[in-house]
């Protein structure tokens, strides 16, 4: 009986963990199209070290050895602009 | 699979990529770090801007192998979440085929990798950052190697390319040479087999004949000339030249060491370097220094891209 109850505890917790992965607060299934359409694609990224890595700061800081990139006067940069490119490109077009 | 992050947004394992359905690409996969900067693209530098490069290797029938503009178009209107992130990000407009190219355009102008140990030596006076057999390189490099004569160094940056053209002999090698009777065939990272030409080409697509810039302009002199790459990064590109022919940067500074291969068109700035063992490990060490420090943190950024458009929980 004791192994039953074991069993059943294990169980349940495993199931919550599961679902309290999938299913935190603004990540529920109901939530989970809309947060994927409009921030979903890396824009804040952080590294393993937990220190947020930004592609947009990285093209607009001045880096030792390199001069700053010339602007392209009709296609200037925004941060969905290359989350877009950056997702296309890696995942549905082009690696 | 052409420009892997891991494998310095280029390819490291194959000498010319494979396109859709295992089609034959004629020439290697360039870095995209620092293409921000590149004035002229692809190798024959047919192409002047990123925003319409893209559409070279998307629509290319051995590359993504796309049928036209419009399918690219009507395939991304169909993307879950695209077409509502194309009007955020331009200004309410639709998915077309100058928004597409700008998006791509736009990440890989971010791709920009600097602050290697040469540029903390050579541009903030960090004495240390580069050791003793580095820095003869760098002497090396600038002087009896001449090749800073095109990979270009300035007073206050380096692209490490003058963004011209020019024939080395590597493409009229390749287009010259006699049939070779066999080819090492790569069948496990570093396992080679000697296989009949007359077999591999039973089995492949005939490869066209490259002429380099000779395509684009249909000028004679311009055989066999191809775009000087820029060094940065490029110990995490290999293989090198147009073609990926050369397999390391120590075979590659042999080969500059020679003097190229002569041709009717070689460019009067490769000759013979007379570099001793040394000073050719000397030069390849600098080069290795010329990796920027943000690679990693670019390599796990592109790991964070979403795994798919269909994920649904």
């Amino acid at each position: 009986m004791k192994i039953f109850f074991l069993i059943c505890f294990f169980s349940v917790s495993g199931v919550y963990a599961q679902d309290h992965v999938l299913h935190k607060s603004g990540d529920n299934k109901d939530n989970y199209n809309k947060n994927y359409q409009t921030n979903s694609l890396s824009l804040d990224y952080r590294n393993k070290n937990k220190k947020k890595f930004d592609l947009v700061n990285n093209f607009q800081t001045r880096h030792l050895g390199l001069p700053l990139v010339p602007t392209v006067e009709d296609n200037p940069i925004n941060k969905v602009k290359v989350a877009l490119g950056k997702n296309y490109f890696l995942i549905e077009g082009c690696l | 699979m052409c420009h892997i992050p891991e494998q310095g947004f280029a390819h490291n394992e194959l000498a010319t990529a494979v396109g859709i359905e295992g089609r034959t690409v004629r020439r290697n996969t360039p870095t995209i770090y620092n293409v921000a900067y590149s004035k002229n693209l692809f190798h024959d530098a047919r192409e002047d801007t990123l925003e319409w490069q893209v559409w070279g290797p998307l629509l290319a029938k051995n590359e993504m192998g796309n049928p036209s503009f419009s399918s690219v178009v009507n395939k991304i209107k169909i993307l879950d979440g695209y077409p509502s992130l194309f009007k955020k990000a331009f200004d309410n407009q639709r998915v077309s085929v100058v928004n597409i190219g700008k998006a791509l355009a736009s990440y890989q102008r971010t791709l920009i990798s600097a602050n290697s140990n040469f540029d903390k030596w050579f541009y903030a006076n960090k004495e240390d950052a580069l050791n003793e057999k580095e820095k003869l390189g760098f002497r090396l490099f600038v002087g009896k190697a001449r090749c800073a004569s095109c990979h270009i160094i300035e007073a206050d940056y380096a692209l490490f390319t003058d963004s011209k053209l020019h024939n080395t002999g590597v493409g009229y090698l390749s287009s010259m040479s006699p049939k070779k009777e066999y080819i090492p065939v790569q069948v496990a990272p570093g396992v080679f087999l000697k296989v009949d030409t007359n077999v591999i080409s039973k089995v492949s697509n005939k490869v066209d004949n490259d002429l380099g810039l000779y395509e684009i302009t249909e000028n004679p002199d311009h055989r066999w000339k191809y775009k000087t790459p820029s060094l940065r990064n490029v110990a995490l590109s290999s293989p090198y030249m147009h073609n990926g022919s050369i397999p390391s940067l120590r075979k590659v500074v042999e080969f500059y060491n020679k003097g190229g291969v002569k041709n009717p068109l070689l460019n009067p700035l490769i000759k013979p370097l007379n570099l001793k063992i040394y000073e050719i490990e000397a030069l390849v060490d600098f080069l290795k220094a010329l990796t920027g420090s943000n690679v990693n943190a670019l390599i796990e950024d592109a790991f964070s891209a979403t795994t798919s458009h269909k994920i649904t929980h």
